[in-house]
């Protein structure tokens, strides 16, 4: 009988522990320890437990994955596609978890650290740890992490190119990678990262990955989660964000394909005056299934934090969406808004929206809606009157009900990347 | 060119016309007037082919061709052309871009070639100083932030881009000043090249000073009761409609 992945992953741990000698008393053994025992305990989360409720892991506690698989090589003509035209990037390629130096092209720049995460652990650098202890795949991501990329930003810099973490995965069986990105921008600084995943030709995959991100005093970051997968690849990703005062996030979550995506952000905001931005579209069609999770938690008063998601589901595409605001006590003058809007297709297509505000300030501005509709019909027939074709008309329609999002997107080649892929997905 | 039979139509249940007859010729000039509710929008809708109606009885023969078989989009590239009373916002579409879209799938129909970018753009600024628009607004959405009289003149610059041979204007002059509504009715009276046939839908007789008609119709409870010469609005601003029953 096929063992569950949960039941793969204790055996795997036990093997590994069993074939350490003095590394297990390090700090480093230690984390890993606590989250494999941890996710003993709690297991997969069922349908019963509310962050939970409409995403199904059966599914992927039944696959046979190949846990950790190593490098392979790979052409550099099968992951051109990813890239962003035009766009001059420092690039970190990750290959089935693995830093692959060969594909990276990181430029030169005493200012901005950019390195593997292993590179940066045995050069010592100071990494803070992950607080989540709950979520299965964080839990599985400490464990049995693999690699990922470290990137520091020194104070007062403006970094002149973004940064891009392309991450793939290739293999012949299904395979479960754990990477880990640990991003810190320096007090005054400005950087933008753009992330993305792809399997290549239809590997059955499962990318975990966990972004640990610290935003210092007066900072600005825009995190893109670029997210265009390929038919049989599922991704979870946990992004735990911190902010002190005056700082601004922004994380875009771009969701055009993929087969099953689960997206958490956790943002803490520590420091007066920071602001968190979380922007969304996704499309999702076929049978693919998507759920952005978020939490943003206000402790300190002034800050603000803007969520928006809109989003297209068609055929039998299912999403989930769970956006929280959690405002302390002592966090007055908290301004927090927050909407999901949807567009359905199909009878058959699914949208389960839950937009929520827990407060316990009582000088707050906050506001939390959804809506979720059928193209314009009006509007439909005003283009079909000029002339244009119904399924061009739908297009345009479905265009122009994510532009707002799209314009917030800072990195101009990047916007026009997106705009195409939508273009497609919508014509082709 | 136009040729209505008995039409009756009915949207959610409600039947709104009832039996209408009406003929239209090239180059005639047409207006429709009539009490709130008689059908006026919906004959305009109809014509244009709004899904929403339902068409129960009757035939519209439109250039030979019976108009109810063909979708939205051929009625248009036919020559069908209606002028909306409320016209839609489309953010993130340019009007460059929604005319060059509606023109080059007009030309594509027509087994021409697609226009090119600089044609395009000649064209664009022509039409659009025809209606007063400053040509920045080429590059902005499609009726975004307009006012109501920059709507109306939008449309009537659709309408001078698209070429068309049957228009309807519905209700184009509601909302409207007098200084919006003489350039309206100068773009129209441009465009009339003797050959189009225009059907304006209208409550007031001031448009019909600008646009001078050569029929005035009275639609009433879902069918045309009294047809006449541009005079007939006159007579009905002073009358009002209380003597249709």
């Amino acid at each position: 009988m096929k063992d569950t992945l949960k039941n793969k992953l204790i055996q795997k741990f036990k093997l590994y522990e069993s074939s350490l000698n003095g590394e297990s008393k390090s700090n480093d053994f230690k984390i890993k320890k606590n989250a494999i025992t941890q996710f003993e305990v709690l297991g997969f989360p069922t349908l019963k437990h509310e962050d939970w409720k409409y995403t199904n892991l059966a599914p992927i506690n039944n696959t046979d994955y190949h846990i950790n698989p190593d490098k392979v090589n790979i052409d550099i003509y099968d992951i051109e596609h990813l890239f962003i035209p035009n766009l001059d990037v420092d690039l970190i390629v990750l290959i089935n978890g693995n830093f692959d130096e060969s594909l990276s092209n990181i430029k030169n720049n005493e200012n901005i650290e950019i390195s593997s995460l292993i590179k940066a652990k045995a050069n010592n650098k100071n990494l803070l740890d992950i607080n989540e202890n709950k979520h299965p795949f964080v839990l599985i991501n400490k464990s049995f992490v693999q690699d990922g990329a470290y990137i520091k930003i020194n104070k007062n810099i403006r970094a002149e190119r973004p940064i891009h973490i392309v991450s793939i995965s290739s293999s012949n069986q299904p395979i479960l990678t754990n990477t880990q990105n640990y991003i810190e921008i320096g007090e005054s600084s400005e950087a933008s990262i753009i992330y993305s995943h792809y399997g290549l030709k239809s590997t059955i995959c499962l990318s975990n990955n966990l972004n640990k991100i610290i935003c210092n005093k007066n900072s600005k970051l825009e995190y893109n989660n670029l997210q265009i997968d390929s038919e049989n690849s599922s991704q979870v990703n946990f992004t735990e964000v911190q902010q002190e005062a005056d700082s601004i996030f922004t994380d875009n979550s771009l969701t055009i394909s993929g087969k099953f995506i689960r997206n958490d952000i956790k943002n803490q905001l520590l420091g007066n005056n920071s602001s968190s931005n979380f922007n969304g579209i996704y499309f999702t069609n076929k049978k693919d299934h998507l759920d952005n999770h978020s939490l943003v938690e206000h402790k300190v008063p002034n800050c603000t934090s803007n969520e928006l998601y809109k989003g297209i589901i068609d055929q039998r595409g299912k999403v989930v969406f769970n956006g929280k605001v959690l405002v302390h006590k002592n966090a007055q003058k908290t301004n927090a808004y927050q909407s999901n809007k949807n567009i359905i297709l199909t009878d058959t297509a699914s949208i389960n929206t839950k937009p929520e505000l827990e407060i316990y300030a009582d000088d707050v501005k906050c506001s939390h809606g959804t809506t979720t509709g059928k193209l314009d019909e009006e509007a439909l027939f005003y283009l079909t009157q000029r002339g244009i074709n119904k399924e061009y008309a739908k297009a345009m329609l479905m265009f122009t009900f994510v532009f707002e999002v799209i314009n917030k997107i800072s990195i101009y080649e990047l916007k026009k990347f997106i705009e195409d892929k939508i273009e497609t997905k919508l014509l082709g | 060119m136009l040729k209505i039979k008995n039409l009756t139509a009915e949207v959610e249940g409600n039947v709104i016309l009832k039996g209408l007859d009406f003929e239209v010729n090239p180059g005639e000039v047409h207006a429709i007037m009539g009490p709130n509710g008689a059908g006026k929008s919906t004959l305009a809708a109809v014509i244009a082919g709004h899904p929403n109606f339902k068409i129960t009885s009757g035939s519209i023969e439109y250039n030979g061709k019976q108009l109810l078989e063909m979708e939205p989009e051929d009625r248009a590239r036919e020559g069908v052309f209606l002028a909306f009373q409320y016209p839609i916002e489309i953010p993130g579409v340019s009007n460059a871009n929604f005319m060059k879209s509606a023109i080059n799938e007009l030309r594509k129909y027509k087994g021409l070639d697609p226009l090119d970018s600089p044609s395009f753009l000649k064209m664009m600024r022509e039409k659009a100083e025809l209606v007063k628009l400053d040509k920045s607004f080429l590059s902005r959405s499609v009726n975004e932030g307009f006012s109501g009289g920059e709507k109306k003149r939008n449309e009537v610059f659709q309408m001078a881009m698209m070429d068309p041979e049957l228009i309807f204007m519905d209700e184009t002059d509601s909302g409207l000043d007098i200084d919006a509504l003489k350039v309206v009715a100068d773009g129209v009276n441009t465009i009339q090249d003797g050959k189009k046939a225009f059907v304006m839908i209208t409550h007031y007789q001031r448009l019909l000073d600008y646009i001078v008609p050569d029929f005035v119709h009275v639609l009433a409870d879902g069918k045309i009761v009294r047809s006449g010469p541009k005079e007939l609005a006159q007579e009905l601003e002073k009358t009002g409609y209380d003597w249709i029953h």
